[in-house]
């Protein structure tokens, strides 16, 4: 098992800490001895397949459930007394259905500590703001889906909370609403506020997230930076050429030198890190090989996610 | 509490602008005007059952069987008036001057001395014209329709004794059918097993015709009897009917008698006892599906994350407890407006009535068992949402539940037989009915100590259920898996 600890340089204050959290159902064994750090102001990406844990340990952080063992801190405090500093927006939009959307973002803005006046009209405003003002007296079961999860968003920040807890912010949602979203997230963070989101898409993790947790079958698989995850996994070198390329397993910098595939036209060179891939063209060169194609390319999170959520998937078995 | 009144505040709103609680508020209404309306509107549909009597003694009963229906059609046109009068005669002023004809109108009809006079004034129309300057309105008098015809026997009265039941059977089939044949055979009333007549119908269904006959009959012996075996004696002398009037020392007014206020304030805590099984009949459902909707939604945990469980059950309880009162109140207040429409007479009598049982001392007591008994329900329901995933989960423990709420109407004969009887106190005694069961039975005044006892059990009770739904609302709200079993459930009762 290999964990990684979060190694980019100082680190703000500590918005969300875990320390050896742990969580069964009767023998279930659903988050296993979790620690984890997150400092103020930053994108936190939880990731992981379904069942590895991620809506028990957000349930926890939220109050909603007691770990069995270990300690969570929410701004340095137990969640429970913290709820009015945290938004909280679950995967399925979480609104009362008849209820109005201006009437639903000023409920949960009162029930997070607004009084009634300041309440409505920050909901007005926030409305506004995201283009939804004509729509405020609308029922949510009147609602697309996109504006129902905007509203829903809406609430969640109405209150003005100093973390957000997301689940599966984006689903749903059209490109356009997505990249409002996103925006919003970049904004919220610029503006000191500390984001955790769960997410099954990580083109988006990849683009958002300054922090990111892997967490597979109950227990932390990876935690750190963006170029971190990208470390995990070597650079890869795929060269098209008709000669036989095995002589490049001979240089330095390589791992492996893997033929083309049946149906695939390049051969698949693996580098160690840190290896420069122009040694490769280099040898290519010397040895008079006439190439086809060169390119070389890092791993993408969803290849680091595989790796580590399928290699978490083959342990079990 | 703030958080906890935020969300009792949003439920009550939840409950009021239901589509459902439109209807059953609206339903109220329409059921008393159905129990009120419909039994009358039956009966005036009713047709007036034409039958005869074929008399083999010579007579004397079939004449008394046919002074008994013309009795019997002055007594109901006797009562029309009298309730006619009630709205269209200037009674007060009646009494005044014409006592001798307000007492017609007043008295009953069980009275004889009545009848004599209704009958000697001429009726309803001698009455009424008697009456004349002391009419309010120009409302005209309908006279009842008659319940029973006595037709003359004809043919059937000389029928052979072989061929009796073909006749009978002719005359109640042909075109213009008889509803009853009532046939009195020689020597009837010296028979060794005593006296026995034969009634012939087609319909036997309805008896109340035949229970008339026979009334009838047994009058006429009694005074064949008399005639007997004290001539001398007028016949009815010996039909005494006695006036019962009721008095309890703890009466409101100052000679002791029970008043219609006295009766409205005993029988106002078991209207208020059905009306709380009433509101929690209405509210289950909601209860339920509110819970399982948060729950299927993940509405919960957004709420959760907000408030702590008890706050929200104790918000969602409040809310509940709310809108069952305001049901009540917007029903008294509907009883109010139709009266106030409908019968502008007794409206002053009704919001007396009212205000009695609203003034007497048990008036908090009642208030309390009856927020105590919603709250220990609605808890129940509650729990019982937060432990299934669909309806169709809810429905597999509603149904046990359901049983145990019903039970107090089962146990309502016992009750109303003997209210501080041993089956009454037992079942005070058990927590989950203590509210019901002593809002029935305060107006009878129950042992001091049992009150005081009984108070104190139901408050606890409904502090420890809420609690322990609490847990187990707290710890079912957020699973996704089905009902647990019963060891499953009173673990998680006991579970912090």
């Amino acid at each position: 098992m290999e964990s990684r600890t979060l190694a980019s340089g100082i680190m703000p204050s500590a918005a969300l800490e875990l320390s050896h959290v742990s969580k069964r159902f009767g023998d279930f064994t659903a988050v296993r001895d979790l620690s984890l750090t997150h400092g103020e102001g930053r994108i936190l990406g939880f990731l992981g397949p379904n069942g590895a844990g991620k809506t028990t340990t957000l349930r926890m952080m939220l109050g909603l459930m007691k770990p069995d063992g270990g300690t969570l801190r929410i701004l340095g405090k137990s969640p429970g007394t913290v709820r009015d500093r945290v938004g909280y927006l679950p995967e399925e939009r979480g609104l009362y259905k008849r209820m109005r959307a201006d009437s639903v973002i000023a409920y949960f803005a009162q029930l997070k500590g607004l009084d009634r006046a300041t309440a409505h009209k920050r909901a007005h405003a926030m409305l506004e703001r995201f283009g939804l003002a004509q729509f405020a007296r609308v029922r949510i079961e009147g609602l697309s889906k996109g504006m129902a999860q905007k509203v829903a968003f809406i609430a969640t920040l109405a209150h003005d909370p100093d973390v957000l807890i997301l689940d599966e912010p984006f689903s749903g949602l059209d490109p356009l609403n997505r990249q409002s979203f996103e925006d919003a997230i970049r904004a919220l963070a610029r503006d000191g506020k500390t984001i955790l989101f769960s997410t099954h898409t990580m083109e988006q993790a990849e683009r958002l997230c300054d922090h990111l947790v892997i967490l597979a079958r109950g227990e932390k698989v990876f935690d750190g930076t963006l170029a971190e995850a990208h470390r995990l996994l070597p650079r890869r070198a795929r060269i098209g050429a008709k000669a036989d390329l095995g002589f490049l397993g001979n240089l330095q910098g390589v791992t492996s030198v893997s033929p083309p595939a049946s149906g695939q036209p390049y051969w698949d060179i693996a580098l160690k890190e840190g290896a420069d891939g122009s040694s490769l063209l280099a040898a290519c060169f010397e040895q008079r090989v006439e190439l086809s194609h060169f390119d070389l390319s890092e791993p993408s999170l969803q290849d680091v996610f595989v790796s580590l959520a399928g290699r978490e998937a083959e342990a079990a078995q | 509490m703030r958080r906890a009144l935020l969300v009792a505040r949003s439920e009550f709103l939840k409950y009021v602008t239901r589509r459902g609680f439109i209807i059953s508020l609206l339903m109220f209404p329409v059921w008393v005007v159905i129990g009120g309306v419909v039994p009358q509107w039956i009966e005036s549909k009713t047709p007036t059952r034409n039958f005869t009597v074929v008399d083999k003694t010579g007579g004397r009963f079939a004449f008394a069987i046919a002074k008994a229906v013309r009795d019997d059609d002055e007594i109901a046109e006797r009562d029309a008036l009298s309730a006619f009068a009630q709205s269209n005669l200037d009674l007060p002023r009646l009494r005044e001057r014409l006592p001798q004809l307000a007492v017609i109108v007043d008295s009953s009809s069980e009275d004889p001395e009545t009848l004599a006079r209704f009958r000697k004034s001429g009726g309803a129309n001698g009455i009424l014209s008697l009456a004349a300057p002391f009419r309010k309105t120009d409302a005209r008098f309908q006279p009842p329709r008659p319940r029973f015809h006595f037709s003359p026997p004809g043919a059937l009265q000389g029928a052979d004794e072989s061929r009796f039941a073909q006749a009978v059977n002719d005359r109640l089939s042909g075109s213009d059918p008889l509803y009853a044949v009532v046939f009195i055979p020689k020597g009837f009333s010296n028979a060794k097993s005593g006296p026995e007549a034969e009634f012939w119908s087609i319909n036997a269904s309805d008896p109340d015709l035949e229970h008339f006959v026979r009334r009838a009959l047994t009058e006429e012996l009694r005074r064949q009897l008399l005639a007997k075996f004290a001539p001398d004696v007028p016949p009815d002398t010996f039909k005494p009917t006695v006036a019962m009037r009721a008095y309890d020392p703890a009466a409101s007014g100052g000679d002791h008698e029970i008043s219609l206020a006295d009766q409205a304030r005993t029988y106002a805590p078991a209207v208020l006892a059905f009306l709380l099984l009433l509101t929690i009949f209405m509210n289950a459902g909601a209860l339920l599906s509110g819970v399982i909707e948060e729950k299927s939604s993940r509405i919960v945990e957004v709420m959760l994350s907000c408030v702590t469980p008890v706050e929200f059950m104790t918000g969602k309880l409040l809310g509940a407890a709310a809108a069952s009162l305001l049901t009540l109140i917007l029903w008294a207040a509907m009883l109010l407006a139709g009266a106030a429409i409908f019968l502008p007479g007794a409206l002053s009598n009704f919001g007396g009535l009212l205000t009695s049982i609203v003034s007497t001392g048990l008036f908090p007591m009642l208030l309390l068992c009856f927020v105590c008994g919603l709250l220990i329900y609605a808890s129940i329901f509650l729990a019982i949402g937060s432990m299934a995933t669909s309806i169709q989960d809810a429905q597999a423990l509603v149904g046990p539940t359901m049983i145990l709420v019903m039970a107090p109407l089962i146990m309502m004969p016992a009750l109303l037989r003997d209210p501080n009887g041993a089956i009454a106190t037992v079942l005070s005694w058990i927590p989950v009915y203590t509210p019901f069961f002593m809002m029935f039975r305060l107006p009878w005044n129950p042992p001091l100590l049992e009150v005081v006892g009984a108070t104190i059990l139901m408050i606890a009770t409904t502090i420890v259920l809420v609690i322990q739904m609490g847990r187990v609302f707290a710890n079912h709200v957020l699973t996704a898996e089905r009902p647990p079993r019963l060891s499953a459930l009173v673990r998680s009762m006991l579970r912090r």
